[in-house]
């Protein structure tokens, strides 16, 4: 690249860059930025300066700048004691008052300030008081003077206006933002002259209000002070009220907690009591216990002791007894040695015995054949007239039984009350006895043990005597027993011929019972046969004479018709006297023939009723003497119950007397309701 | 390097060169000035309302106004510098030098002014709302038409205040009716006129304005 290119560019580019920082740079040094509350007035060449209330350049040299305070000024007006205002109604008052004023905010109003105050001067405070103070004072005097004393307080525009009235335009371009009556009070009395005509009034007329005023006051201090006191003593007296309430609230609540307490000491004390006892009844339960059981071992410890003594005397006997009881072995030993030798030579004799009694025996056996057969005959008679008798007698028994039963019933129940009660009492007894007999029995155990020694040594020595005594009777009776044998064999053998005989007899019996038989059947036959024939013939006979009857029958009926064409052709012949006999007799017949069909329907109707009759008869006999006894029983019942009420009317007076009132109710309804109501009237 | 030198210094363009070294020390010293104030004034602005004839007629002719004076012929010298350097520079081997290059280069100063000053116009017109702003004087605002407030206890055709807020700023004007009209303290009015005399405002009430507008 060419410098000879590039060094231009570069220059221009450098000349480009130093403009533009000094633009900046001009701008910092000469663009005055002013702050709220101020105006810039620039005095260019131009014959009308500029006012700015921002910012504006201001060149040097050329250009002259100037900065004015355009915010709110306060002068305060202080006006005391002898300088007081003087209000219309001649008062004098105290016042600061606080006048703000102000620049409008246009290039104009502050353009005329500027001129006419300077900026300096219109800058400060105390520049601008200098030259406004007399006027505002002299424009406060006026407008005070046209105010009531208490009309400053209340009418504060007006009171603005009216100083705005009187200053007027005369601000130099300044305007009066706002009046503020700081401080306003009436001068006091002290500082003012009495000499001066206005401040005479003003005293005058502070006397006069503050008089009055003060005069009210005091009667309101006093009203007060009498409330005050009025109230005091009121709560006062409430308070003393209430303090007795509460003395006497705390008073019954002390009484009423000590009788609770009272009440549930003593509550307390019977609970306790209480306890002991349960307490101390058992102790003594327990106690009386411990002497029963102590008691019952004691008794016992002797039973046992006694027991022991008792078997101990037992064995005692018993080997007492052992040793008698071999000695009495030895004696009945001999003794049946003795015997031995006796019954062998009885033996002997029995045997003789026998055979006489054998033939006896057969003997007695034939008379009793002979007395069976007499007796047997007069038996069955007997057996017949004992049934008509005992058929009578079970009837009238029965009816008896039944009675029986009922009464037996009843007393059965009272009995078996009474059983029981007395089973009871048996049983007591039995009880007692029982506990008695077993003691009984024990003593007499030991008696019996004590006595049947000896006995028991007797029994034995019988025992072998009858040992011995049985030997002989077993001999004679073996005697006795070969003799019977030997008749009975006698007996049989006879016993066994007539048997044969009785065989014989019988076979020719039934030969002949047999041919009776044939000869029977035979003539039977004939007959039937005979009979069949008759009977055929008899039924050939009946069917001729039906035919015949009914032959005669039909010729008579005609016969009759004929008769009795003849006889109206003879009745029309016939006279009138003969024509009413005729009709006479033929109602007498008709009649006749009415009264017999009338007979025969009640003969009918008769039997058929007869047979109902017997019909029902014959239930009713079998109901009466049926087996199941319902009738009876029923009865019985009815009877019976019968017989209760009765016994209950008897017994009962009040029953009776209830009844009868019923009947009497029945009887009459009205009497008893009639008592009644005179009854309640007499209430 | 040595070329570049040769045709700054040399007769056409050395004009520029020293007019542009002119430029450059006085922006130098105004940014030295940005570090320290009160630096010798150099300025040589020429305000709207002073009346050189000639050259300011000339300028607005040319369309130079609305910027710092300063700034335009900063500009101007800048971009005339630059033409006339590179024509210079590709004109030169046709040179011969001596005073018939001094003949040649008087057009070429012409020319290059001929380029420079619309460019310098182009330039400097978006600067120009910046500067104006700057060089603006706040204009007296008029009030009339505008509603105000009665502060006083009332207005009458002698006496009455009214406040209006204008900007956030308060003003308390001197306002009086017209008619016989009155109006009370809290009402508000419209400023009808302004008297530059009493320097106060004629208002009306606004109900009876609203109905002239509708009329």
């Amino acid at each position: 690249m060419d410098l000879s290119i590039v060094m231009p560019i570069l220059v221009s580019v450098g000349v480009i860059i130093g403009i533009i920082l000094g633009i900046l740079a001009l701008f910092k040094a000469f663009y005055i930025k002013v702050e709220q509350g101020q105006a810039l007035i620039v005095n260019d060449m131009s014959p009308k300066p500029k006012v700015h209330f921002t910012g504006a350049m201001v060149l040097p040299v050329i250009h002259k700048k100037e900065v004015m305070q355009i915010s709110v000024i306060t002068l305060e007006i202080d006006r005391r004691g002898k300088d007081g205002l003087i209000c219309k109604d001649n008062m004098r008052a105290d016042i600061t008052v606080a006048l703000y004023l102000r620049v409008n905010e246009t290039p104009d109003d502050v353009l005329r300030v500027a001129k006419a105050v300077g900026v300096d001067r219109a800058s400060s405070k105390a520049a601008v008081n200098e030259l406004f103070n007399a006027k505002f004072s002299e424009a406060l005097k006026t407008v005070g003077k046209k105010m009531d004393f208490l009309d400053l307080f209340e009418n504060r525009i007006g009171f603005r206006d009216r100083i705005v009235e009187v200053i007027g335009d005369d601000l130099n371009g300044y305007v009066l933002e706002d009046v503020a009556i700081d401080y306003l009070e009436q001068t006091p009395k002290a500082q003012l002259d009495p000499t001066n005509i206005l401040d005479s009034e003003g005293i005058r007329k502070i006397t006069e209000i503050t008089a009055g005023c003060n005069v009210e006051t005091n009667r309101l201090e006093r009203d007060e002070e009498l409330a005050v006191k009025k109230k005091n003593v009121d709560a006062q007296e409430q308070m003393l009220e209430l303090d007795k309430q509460k003395a006497d609230a705390e008073a019954r609540q002390k009484r009423e907690i000590e009788t609770i307490q009272a009440r549930e000491e003593a509550e307390t004390l019977r609970v306790k009591e209480e306890e002991r006892l349960k307490s101390e009844q058992a102790r003594i339960e327990t106690d009386e216990k411990l002497a029963i059981q102590e008691e019952n071992k004691q008794r016992q410890i002797e039973v046992a002791a006694k027991n022991r003594e008792r078997t101990i005397a037992i064995e005692e006997e018993r080997v007492e007894k052992a040793r008698e009881l071999e000695a009495v072995n030895r004696e009945r030993e001999v003794a049946i040695e003795s015997i031995q030798k006796d019954k062998a030579v009885e033996e002997e004799k029995k045997i003789i015995a026998n055979t006489v009694s054998e033939r006896i025996a057969v003997e007695r056996k034939v008379a009793e054949e002979e007395e069976n057969i007499k007796d047997v005959q007069r038996l069955s008679e007997a057996e017949r007239h004992k049934k008509e008798r005992i058929l009578d007698a079970e009837a009238e028994a029965q009816e008896e039984l039944v009675k029986e039963v009922k009464r037996a019933e009843a007393e059965e129940q009272k009995a078996t009350h009474k059983a029981r009660e007395v089973n009871t009492m048996a049983q007591a007894d039995l009880e007692a006895s029982s506990k008695r007999a077993l003691a009984q029995e024990k003593e007499a155990e030991g008696q019996k043990a004590l006595e049947a020694a000896p006995g028991l040594a007797k029994a034995r020595v019988m025992e072998a005597m009858a040992e011995a005594k049985e030997r002989d009777g077993l001999a004679e009776a073996n005697a006795n027993q070969a003799r019977g044998l030997a008749e009975a064999k006698i007996i049989a053998e006879q016993a066994e011929a007539i048997k044969a005989q009785g065989l014989s007899e019988a076979v020719v019996i039934r030969e002949k019972k047999l041919a009776e038989a044939e000869g029977l059947k035979q003539l039977g036959t004939a007959e039937a046969e005979a009979l069949r024939l008759k009977g055929k013939a008899e039924a050939d006979t009946l069917r001729d004479k039906g035919v015949a009857e009914a032959e005669t029958v039909r010729e008579r009926g005609i016969a009759e018709a004929e008769g009795l064409v003849q006889k109206f052709k003879a009745l029309n012949n016939m006279d009138p006297g003969a024509i009413e006999f005729e009709r006479f007799r033929m109602q007498l017949e008709v009649d006749l023939k009415q009264m017999l069909e009338a007979i025969e329907a009640n003969k009918s109707v008769a039997k058929d009723q007869a047979e109902v009759l017997s019909a029902a008869l014959s239930n009713a006999n079998i109901d009466l003497v049926g087996g199941e006894g319902d009738y009876f029983n029923s009865f019985a019942k009815s009877l019976g119950l019968g017989k209760a009420i009765e016994g209950m009317l008897e017994k009962s007076p009040h029953l009776k007397s209830g009844l009868s009132k019923l009947v009497g109710l029945a009887d009459g309804m009205s009497e008893p309701a009639d008592t009644s109501a005179k009854s309640d009237g007499a209430k | 390097m040595e070329k570049f030198l040769m045709v700054v210094a040399s007769f056409p363009t050395v004009l520029w060169s020293i007019l542009l070294g002119v430029v450059c020390l006085y922006w130098l010293l105004a940014v030295i000035g940005m570090l320290d104030i009160d630096v010798l004034d150099l300025d040589i602005d020429l305000d709207a309302d002073t009346n050189v004839e000639g050259l300011a007629g000339l300028m607005v002719t040319l369309g130079l106004t609305g910027v710092p004076l300063t700034i335009v012929f900063s500009l101007l010298v800048l971009l005339a510098w630059l033409v006339t350097y590179f024509v210079s520079l590709f004109t030169l081997s046709w040179f011969p030098g001596g005073w018939l290059s001094i003949l040649l280069g008087i057009p070429v100063i012409v020319l290059s002014l001929l380029v420079a000053v619309p460019l310098t116009a182009q330039l400097i017109k978006p600067l120009k709302p910046l500067f104006k702003k700057l060089y603006h004087t706040p204009a007296q605002r008029s009030l009339v038409g505008l509603k105000c407030k009665i502060r006083s206890m009332e207005v009458t055709p002698e006496r009455g205040e009214a406040m209006l807020s204008l900007d956030g700023a308060d003003m308390i004007l001197k306002v009086k009716t017209q008619g016989g009209a009155v109006l009370k303290n809290g009402e508000t009015g419209v400023i009808v006129e302004h008297r530059e005399a009493e320097n106060d405002y004629i208002v009306v009430p606004e109900a009876e304005f609203e109905a002239h507008l509708n009329n």
